[in-house]
């Protein structure tokens, strides 16, 4: 063993996960002023130190149950309890549900009294198109993964229109995205796709999470840009003006549609991409193909893409999260992509992070890889050589014509219920029953194709025990071999 | 004169200069003895040149196939350049000729399909019912594409010399044009091999044979001999009755639409198979190889050609498993030979219908889709193998940290390996910090698990980066894992051999 001075240091993990997470230094807080910090917060999500990330990292997963059981066997937190006509008030988070089921309850009831004007759905049309793609392009691929830079007026159109969304400031969004890529799949992700199609898209959000699943990310680099700042601190204002003032007012200004511009403006929009932006979480986690990773849930499908401003590939996006595109393929769908790609070429994106087609490849393989190999296992390849028995001559005589057996390279195979199906007729196949057949099958009559030797291997039933043939090949193949060894000396 | 010259400058000049003058003359000589060769070589040349146009000329008359060019190219044409001198539509208008049209082309496309190709070419099936064949050899020779002893055996040598410029009679390696038409007029030059061919796939003669093959190798002798008599009657005399009498059409008509215009389309059908399902290039096709891509076989999926081909546009298939009676493993697959041998064979007309096992539909598609990874495999940037990583002691190591020319690199080690982050510094989609905070140091805890568990995709990207192993005198985990690693590495490299082994131990006997 070496000594101690030549050991290498190990790095702390609890120090790494305090970087992670973000609370390695002092960052002074940032709360929003008023009613509005606590607007699509689940404060209860992150009250967690880098200790308790790391020693619940580190043991055993039976550990873990171990001790959560012992802790949370006298108290139970509001969410473990079962549902009941008693706490469900208090199981929900009523915040939430008013601004994602309430508000566009309302908004339906009244679109179905007031019919929209084509000029207010056009206008409703753009400011979704805008709000979508601030969230998309803005909120996901800009600050929470920092797949790219982006010039201020960029910034400023990203944090004023994606207010309009409705899912909470920049600072908040960005943090729950973080943790849910270091937490894929596991009950510290936010919007665990294991417990089903609706908590994921909803459900969630909509009632109080466990404190014990509590994850941080860090987000100083959020925190440090001003845009985030303000928009974190005037959030509820920005809100208000981006989702419902301004459709109201331009519409109302535009062509006297004020009602119009309020209902199918604001409040229809927004609920349409909150349902699109809820979609990633649990429809992207749902259907489609798994391209490059099927240990996790994350899919490619082209429909969520098309719901989704092309962030339907998802199973790429999570193996390769910083890459600004989200769709490899000209073909596919990703209206995101095109569109900080058309930033850059103005000069308002810069530092486009793409990830080598190298690396996409050699996770496109592997999965093939992997698929085949299950493929495989599922199919009958015929027993192994070593694991045949071993007959004796007089044996394989004496049963060879009533059971149908056949020598080929020293293995015999039962033919019978094959000979029927023999493509080059019965005859041949009857000819050589109880005899070594191996010249004809290589080549004397016909040689065989790759399909046929496979179809043989399956047919295999024991190893001819005959001292002459196994030491005659055998030798063979050792001349053959040190030939070959010769031919490479020289 | 020169000599006269030399005389007086003296013996040794002279003799230099005799010499000279000599080899000059040598020169001389032999530039005009070369110069009189080139002539006559290339008078030569000129004649064997000029011989050769004389002879190709020659061959090009006896050379050219006068039955297919009279089948496929005159009669065709013949009728189409009469329908635009009469100027009579290209459909025809009485509607029980189309509708007999219809029933016509298919009814003589199936005995194509299934006699002349499944049957007599790929025995994928056994008749005891001998009206069948009859119908085969009659209605088949109605296609204008020859008997079935010459079709059989030929298309029998395609299977077996699949893309051979000499021995496949419509190899695609001569390109569309004769793969599609050209072979059919042009008599190949290897005559004689193939009309061994022919004798040994048909023998007459042969005591190995039983009674049913020698009858049936004579019945397609008595084919080929009566197979123009056939042709006139299949493809010009019984549709001009039929539309005559039955349809209430002229005969005109009836020898152009049922007759020689459905006897193009059949063959225009036919050939298509051999010709555009051989081609890779032409994408509209959609051409696939799912079962083996050592040939030129294709299988086009799109729809359209499938419907041209009249179902056998799933030529990659079909060259893997020629005897199978279907030309996919589909059931959704357009095939009418398919639907036709299936019912024959539920009435009990044939028997012994060779269908390949599904399993080995599947290996096969296994074993090329391993073929295609690996090749894609062995193009990719895998990570210098850690076998052929250099040893750095950790002492050594530290002092590489802290050197100052490189100041602005990173390096953390991981399971012992030292990897040089600095390009995907930027990259890393944790942020810049926590690989900082790592600098120098032995991370494997927190890069599997400890602060992220890293993705396939992660893993694969810090192969890449790999620059040493950190030699801290434990050898025998690292080997563990070189032996693990490369020996997957070889094994995929290999698997096709290894896949061979399974019966290499077969061939190997």
């Amino acid at each position: 063993m070496a000594t101690e001075t030549e050991q290498l240091e190990t790095v702390d993990i609890t120090k790494l996960n305090a970087i992670a997470a973000g609370t390695n230094k002092k960052v002074p807080r940032i709360v929003a002023s008023g009613f509005g910090g606590k607007l699509m917060g689940t404060a209860d999500l992150v009250k967690v130190t880098a200790e308790e990330i790391t020693k619940d990292s580190m043991e055993s997963l039976a550990e873990k149950d171990a001790r959560e059981r012992e802790k949370y066997s006298k108290i139970k937190h509001i969410s473990e309890e079962p549902w009941t006509f008693q706490n469900f008030a208090q199981k929900i988070n009523w915040l939430n549900a008013v601004l994602v089921v309430a508000i566009p309850c309302f908004g339906f009831y009244s679109a179905i009294k007031y019919p929209p004007q084509v000029k207010t759905l056009i206008l409703g049309f753009i400011l979704y198109v805008f709000s979508g793609l601030s969230i998309t392009a803005g909120y996901h691929r800009l600050y929470s993964h920092k797949a790219y830079d982006a010039a201020l007026p960029v910034r400023l159109f990203f944090a004023f229109f994606g207010a309009g969304a409705i899912e909470g400031s920049i600072k908040w969004w960005g943090h729950s995205h973080r943790v849910h890529h270091r937490y894929t799949d596991t009950s510290r992700d936010p919007y665990d796709a294991r417990r089903g199609f609706w908590y994921s898209h909803v459900g969630w959000m909509l009632t109080k999470a466990n404190p014990k699943n509590r994850a941080r990310a860090d987000i100083s680099d959020l925190t440090a840009d001003w845009v985030v700042v303000y928009q974190h601190k005037h959030y509820l204002l920005l809100l208000l003006l981006s989702a419902f003032v301004l459709p109201t007012v331009v519409a109302g200004l535009g062509w006297g549609d004020w009602w119009g511009g309020f209902i199918y403006g604001g409040i229809i929009k927004s609920f349409v991409i909150q349902q699109v932006t809820f979609c990633v979480n649990s429809l992207a986690h749902w259907i489609g193909t798994q391209p490059f990773d099927d240990r996790r849930t994350p899919r490619d499908h082209v429909i969520t893409a098309f719901v989704t401003f092309g962030e339907g590939y998802h199973n790429f996006h999570h193996e390769f999260p910083s890459d600004y595109r989200n769709a490899l393929k000209w073909y596919q769908y990703d209206p995101t992509k095109v569109a900080i790609w058309c930033l850059s070429k103005v000069g308002l994106a810069w530092n486009l992070k793409m990830f080598s087609q190298n690396a996409i490849e050699q996770g496109l393989i592997q999965q093939q890889q992997k698929k085949i190999e299950r493929m495989r296992k599922k199919l009958h390849w015929g027993s192994k050589v070593e694991d045949l028995p071993v007959w004796t001559r007089e044996e394989f005589q004496s049963r060879a014509k009533q059971e149908g057996l056949i020598i080929i390279s020293g293995i015999i195979h039962n033919v019978k219920n094959f000979i029927k199906e023999h493509p080059g007729g019965q005859a041949l196949v009857r000819a050589s029953l109880g005899k070594d057949a191996t010249a004809a099958f290589n080549g004397a009559v016909y040689a065989h194709s790759n399909a046929a030797h496979n179809l043989l291997a399956t047919m295999r039933v024991a190893v001819v025990k005959d001292g002459d043939i196994n030491a005659n090949t055998f030798e063979l193949q050792e001349a053959t071999m040190e030939k070959e060894k010769l031919e490479k000396l020289q | 004169m020169d000599n006269t010259v030399i005389n007086n400058n003296g013996q040794l000049k002279a003799r230099i200069q005799k010499r000279k003058v000599v080899s000059n003359n040598t020169q001389s000589t032999s530039i005009s003895n070369s110069t009189s060769n080139f002539i006559n070589q290339a008078s030569k040349l000129k004649n064997t040149r000029i011989n050769e146009i004389k002879k190709q000329k020659q061959d090009f008359i006896t050379r050219i196939n006068y039955n297919h060019l009279l089948t496929t190219v005159m009669l065709p044409l013949i009728t189409l350049v009469y329908i635009f001198y009469k100027k009579e539509s290209i459909v025809p208008e009485n509607q029980s000729t189309l509708y007999f049209l219809c029933v016509y082309y298919n009814f003589t496309l199936l005995s194509f399909t299934a006699g002349y190709h499944k049957y007599f070419s790929h025995n994928s099936f056994k008749t005891s019912w001998s009206l069948l064949k009859y119908y085969f050899a009659i209605f088949g020779s109605s296609c204008g594409l020859g008997s079935i002893r010459w079709w059989a055996s030929l298309h029998r040598a395609h299977h077996h010399f699949t893309d051979d410029t000499e021995k496949d009679p419509y190899s695609i390696k001569r390109g569309l044009i004769f793969s599609h038409y050209g072979w059919l007029l042009k008599k190949p030059k290897i005559d004689k091999f193939y009309k061994d061919f022919i004798e040994s796939e048909f023998p007459l003669n042969s005591l190995d044979l039983s009674d049913d093959e020698q009858n049936l190798n004579h019945f397609l002798l008595w084919q080929q001999k009566t197979y123009l008599i056939w042709f006139f009657i299949t493809s010009i005399i019984l549709p001009a009755l039929i539309t005559k009498y039955i349809c209430y059409d002229t005969f005109i008509h009836g020898i152009i639409y049922p007759g020689i215009l459905r006897m193009f389309l059949c063959q225009q059908s036919l050939l298509s198979t051999e010709s555009l399902c051989h081609l890779k290039k032409i994408q509209v096709l959609i051409p696939t190889q799912p079962f083996n891509d050592k040939n030129s076989s294709q299988n086009c999926n799109n729809p359209l050609i499938s419907f041209l081909t009249y179902g056998q546009s799933h030529q990659n298939y079909h060259h893997e498993f020629p005897h199978d009676y279907r030309c996919d493993d589909s059931y959704l697959t357009y095939d009418p030979t398919k639907w036709f041998l299936y019912t024959l064979e539920q009435f009990g007309l044939i028997d012994e219908v060779c269908r390949t096992p599904n399993n080995l539909v599947v290996q096969l598609k296994l074993q090329q889709q391993q073929h295609t990874i690996n090749r894609i495999k062995s193009q990719l940037n895998w990570g210098t193998p850690i076998s052929k990583l250099p040893k750095i002691k950790p002492s050594d190591f530290k002092r590489i940290i802290s050197n100052s020319k490189n100041k602005d690199r990173l390096y953390i080690v991981i399971q012992n390996i030292i990897h040089d982050i600095t390009p995907f510094m930027d990259q890393h989609p944790g942020g810049i910090q926590l690989l900082k905070a790592s600098h120098g140091k032995d991370a494997t805890k927190a890069f599997y698990g400890g602060v992220y568990g890293h993705s396939t995709a992660a893993i694969n990207l810090l192969a890449t980066m790999r620059i040493g192993i950190l030699d801290n005198g434990n050898e025998e985990e690292v080997w563990k894992r070189v032996f693990k690693e490369e020996g997957e590495l070889d094994d995929t490299n290999n698997s096709r051999n290894n896949q061979g082994q399974q019966y290499s131990t077969a061939e190997a006997a």
